[in-house]
């Protein structure tokens, strides 16, 4: 549903500086916001929750745990006939 | 009865900024099998027995469970914070580099931070499977004892 809603300058200024920071639309923005106010979470739709939160952001923050700064490993999902084990 | 020797050469951890290099890392291969999707995930385990837990997801692996539901919830303490983790059990075996099946490890216990900013780099294994193994380590291969 679509509403309007009217905010003081300041509060537009931040969330439109919001959502150029993190790449996240407006809506989204305000979305979560009120979730969070009225302690409404979105249900999880998608597990693990890590890839639903991710698909809500651009990019993932913070450190990983880890030291190390890229990824070395090797990784590729195959289909189960085309495997022996 | 002679044990036979299966090895992984280490991997190169890069080197950081200030021209130093990073320690090379022991690895094993392991496949995880998802035989509701009929697929598997090939990938690289890096040895780490300061983790005292199973395995530790990446973002590849966190793609591979989409639509899976964990079986529970659990927090891992870290350096300094508290990571809390869903759990998911999927089927793993220990493989060879030319995916040959060196060992099942049965269902093991998937740990995947609910805050992606947690995921790790490269999938960990810790020492709960370390333990069932017998390892040698030398700084250039690791290798398992089947």
């Amino acid at each position: 549903m679509r509403v309007t809603v009217s905010l003081p300058d300041n509060i537009t200024k931040r969330l439109f500086e919001e959502s150029r920071r993190t790449g996240l639309k407006v809506s989204q923005i305000v979305k979560t916001s009120l979730e969070e106010h009225m302690e409404m979470p979105e249900e999880v739709k998608v597990t693990p929750v890590a890839l639903w939160k991710l698909r809500g952001r651009r990019y993932a923050r913070g450190p990983s745990i880890t030291a190390r700064r890229k990824k070395v490993g090797t990784y590729y999902v195959v289909d189960l006939d085309k495997l022996q084990v | 009865m002679s044990s036979t020797w299966t090895s992984y050469k280490y991997r190169e951890d890069g080197i950081l900024p200030d021209g130093k290099k990073l320690p090379n890392i022991p690895i094993f291969n392991l496949v995880f099998i998802r035989n509701d999707v009929k697929k598997a995930l090939i990938a690289t385990a890096f040895i780490d027995t300061g983790f005292d837990e199973t395995v530790y997801a990446n973002d590849d692996m966190l793609n591979f469970l989409e639509g899976l539901e964990p079986e529970a919830k659990e927090s891992l303490k870290g350096v300094e914070k508290e990571v809390e983790c869903e759990v998911y059990k999927i089927k793993t075996n220990l493989i060879t580099e030319g995916l040959k099946l060196i060992k099942g490890l049965g269902r093991v216990k998937v740990f995947v931070p609910e805050d992606p900013a947690n995921l790790s780099d490269d999938i960990v294994i810790g020492r709960e499977i370390l333990n069932l193994l017998t390892l040698r380590l030398d700084g250039r291969y690791a290798e398992i004892s089947v």
